[in-house]
């Protein structure tokens, strides 16, 4: 993870993740969890509400799935960065949302419960492996909004046009990898991913409405997944900024001998440190 | 059956009122979106349909959870874990049918009463991962 050493902010804090277990933490499933949540909660495990978003909880188990609740489908089992691309989704009732990558469905039961299963919520998965446990917890969390299919992101019908999209690209898990201690990312890996991210992100593009939003999130630090891929749709498209109400840092204007988009600047890095949780880039994209 | 047949069978048994029900391969799934594309799934089964009437879904029971009105039964620890090891426990109700098996305030999943006893019909793999948990 060297080849990051001049971007990170702390890079003391960040090289103290590896090998560290990330915090755990859950998400409250509004379609299913009852009232007296906190406090169901509270039998099983000893917990505290995360400040920045009312249904994180940071659990003190290694287990958070063994619990009556989490059967039940009353919350999800997701790192905390992990439920953070969703929330500058603006959803609201009604809309129609397509999750592009959505396995094993962490997001699409996030976006579900935001427009309250009023709306439509197409979940895409183009792994026959992976796609079973989205229809595990789209079920166990009862996502009646949602429509799952088996198509290749770049390849799907352009028979509806949606109010948000999010791209939650495929690619090489450096924020999780690293606390496995596994080192950064190669160049051959990166140029492969970085193709399939573009594409995929060229195919959310067509498939907008006139004021539609797309977020663009991986959970690697590469910047060639990240801001160099969404620095390709800028012209037609716009970066809306955005701010998180917890560490982060800013989206990078340069990295090694390149020059990004200074707009580059309005996406959003969570590093391990930020949140004792996986790393994340997240971009809000809009058409200009 | 009809649509309505479903959306009555839910009135009369359980007292709620559902709606956005779908038929779909012989069973009725809930779902609130439009379609798109070929889906492999739309919402989640809610109804299965047999020669001998309906059949609620786990699923189903639990998504409507604290609406259910009528047919519901409340477990203690013991006898919860009486149901998922496969036997039954006595009650006593007015009518044989599916019932609401309801445990800690949370509607857990569909159980069947008939003759003074009710039985489990939470899935076999998930009623074992369930008792796991307890």
């Amino acid at each position: 993870m060297e080849r990051y050493k001049t971007i990170v902010d702390d890079w003391e804090a960040f090289s103290d993740t590896i090998g560290e277990p990330a915090r755990t933490t859950v998400r409250r499933n509004p379609l299913k969890a009852g009232e007296n949540f906190e406090e169901q909660l509270g039998r099983d495990f000893e917990h505290e509400r995360a400040d920045w978003n009312p249904d994180v909880y940071r659990l003190e188990t290694e287990k958070p799935g063994k619990s009556i609740l989490h059967w039940r489908g009353d919350y999800y089992v997701q790192e905390e960065s992990a439920a953070y691309p969703v929330t500058v989704m603006d959803l609201e009732p009604g809309h129609r949302v397509l999750d592009m990558c959505a396995a094993p469905g962490g997001k699409t039961t996030q976006i579900a419960a935001a427009i309250g299963n009023k709306g439509t919520v197409v979940a895409n998965e183009k792994s026959s492996n992976r796609i079973k446990s989205l229809h595990a917890n789209a079920n166990r969390l009862g996502c009646a909004s949602v429509d799952i299919t088996n198509y290749d992101a770049r390849r799907m019908p352009e028979e509806m046009e949606f109010d948000r999209i999010l791209v939650d690209a495929p690619c090489s898990g450096e924020g999780n990898n690293i606390r496995r201690g596994e080192s950064a990312s190669t160049e051959e890996e990166r140029e492969g991913l970085a193709d399939l991210q573009r594409q995929i992100l060229e195919k959310a593009c067509s498939m907008l409405a006139e004021k539609g939003v797309i977020v663009y999130s991986t959970c690697t630090f590469a910047p060639e997944e990240n801001e160099e891929v969404v620095q390709q749709v800028l012209g037609e498209f716009e970066l809306e900024r955005i701010e998180p109400d917890f560490p982060h840092q800013r989206g990078l204007t340069a990295f090694e001998e390149k020059e990004y988009d200074p707009a580059m600047e309005k996406t959003v890095r969570i590093y391990p440190h930020h949140l004792e949780s996986g790393g994340m880039y997240v971009a809000k994209i809009r058409r200009s | 059956m009809p649509r309505s047949d479903a959306v009555e069978y839910f009135r009369e048994r359980f007292g709620v009122e559902v709606e956005d029900l779908e038929k779909i391969s012989g069973d009725y799934w809930l779902f609130t979106g439009e379609k798109y594309g070929e889906p492999e799934s739309r919402g989640f089964r809610f109804l299965r349909e047999s020669e001998i009437g309906f059949k609620p879904t786990t699923y189903a029971l639990q998504y409507l959870d604290d609406r259910i009105e009528k047919n519901r039964v409340e477990l203690n620890e013991e006898e919860f874990r009486t149901l998922l090891e496969g036997e039954m426990i006595e009650r006593v109700m007015d009518e044989k049918g599916y019932v609401a098996l309801v445990y800690r305030d949370r509607v857990v999943g569909c159980g069947f009463y008939m003759d003074e006893l009710v039985s489990s019909r939470i899935p076999k793999g998930r009623g074992k991962e369930l008792l796991e948990l307890l």
